[in-house]
């Protein structure tokens, strides 16, 4: 893929022309002569779509390519709060490290919930019948849930929107390793 | 008699031969030496036409090297000049013949089609 630099616009060629200007094969043509005709090579910059924003392309004269903006989203901006009429009346954080910490701590527990969800009968089976759930049932159950404690302790202890934002909640990080 | 005809045998070379050039990274093709030129690329070649006329009408018969050689359109009668093509696409492959027409509507511009048979 290349692109073609004109009039400080930038057109994506997936494929190169066969024929340009005077040159035929010149999807063949070398790099000089592509460079030559304004076209370049695209790099794609690495990025944390999570923490990061890719913007349009523009052309990196000082490294002859053409390349995207990578920025850091600004995670401590603030907006405003606007009455019922469109008045502001103050402002907040736009990103609340509480509404994704909220988030990270239901997707433990739902996950969890899941987790658990094959053995509830044993439990249910002990309320009611008082049979009594099977001994590797019942450590298993114990391990979910020192998981819930674990996973949940590490997220309340965030205290930075990008860092809950990219949290990975995983039970039994290990065993998934393995 | 007034002759009333002008026939072939009249006509100079520019109209009725046949050139064969040699590969090179620089070719001179002479539009006044033939009307047809041949050769089978082997490099990058950029062709750079010499005693042109306006009016001209010249052929290039282009074999294919292999693939990846480009063939410039270079300059007429020294200066740089512009080619339009009108359609077809340059084929590089070997057994590909390029049939390529080109129209010198000035010294400076010319137009032309590119055509294909395979060998």
């Amino acid at each position: 893929m290349k692109a073609l630099v004109k009039n400080k616009s930038i057109i994506i060629y997936k494929t190169l022309p066969n024929v340009w200007n005077n040159i035929l094969n010149f999807k063949y043509a070398t790099d000089e002569v592509l460079i030559n005709h304004g076209f370049y090579d695209i790099a794609k910059p690495s990025y944390n779509p999570m923490t990061q924003t890719k913007g349009g392309l523009y052309f990196d004269e000082a490294n002859s390519i053409v390349t995207y903006d990578v920025t850091d989203i600004d995670f401590d901006q603030d907006i405003d709060i606007l009455d019922e009429e469109g008045n502001i009346t103050g402002t907040e954080k736009r990103y609340k490290v509480d509404d994704i910490k909220a988030l990270k701590l239901s997707e433990i527990k739902s996950k969890a919930g899941r987790l658990l969800q094959p053995t509830d009968w044993q439990v249910i089976r002990k309320a009611e019948r008082s049979i009594d759930i099977d001994t590797n049932i019942a450590t298993e159950r114990a391990g979910i849930l020192a998981e819930v404690n674990r996973l949940e302790t590490e997220v309340n202890a965030f205290i930075n929107y990008a860092d809950v934002l990219q949290y990975r909640v995983q039970f039994f990080p290990s065993d998934e390793i393995e | 008699m007034a002759l009333t005809k002008i026939t072939s045998g009249v006509l100079g070379d520019e109209y009725t031969s046949s050139a064969q050039l040699s590969p090179a990274a620089e070719m001179t093709v002479d539009t006044s030496a033939a009307d047809i030129f041949t050769f089978t690329a082997a490099a990058s070649s950029t062709l750079n036409f010499t005693n042109v006329i306006v009016g001209d009408m010249k052929t290039l018969v282009i074999i294919g090297g292999g693939g990846s050689y480009t063939i410039t359109l270079g300059t007429m009668n020294g200066a740089s000049a512009t080619y339009n093509l009108i359609s077809g696409d340059y084929d590089d492959t070997s057994a590909i013949k390029n049939f390529i027409q080109i129209k010198f509507i000035s010294t400076t511009e010319a137009w032309y089609t590119i055509s294909q048979i395979l060998i």
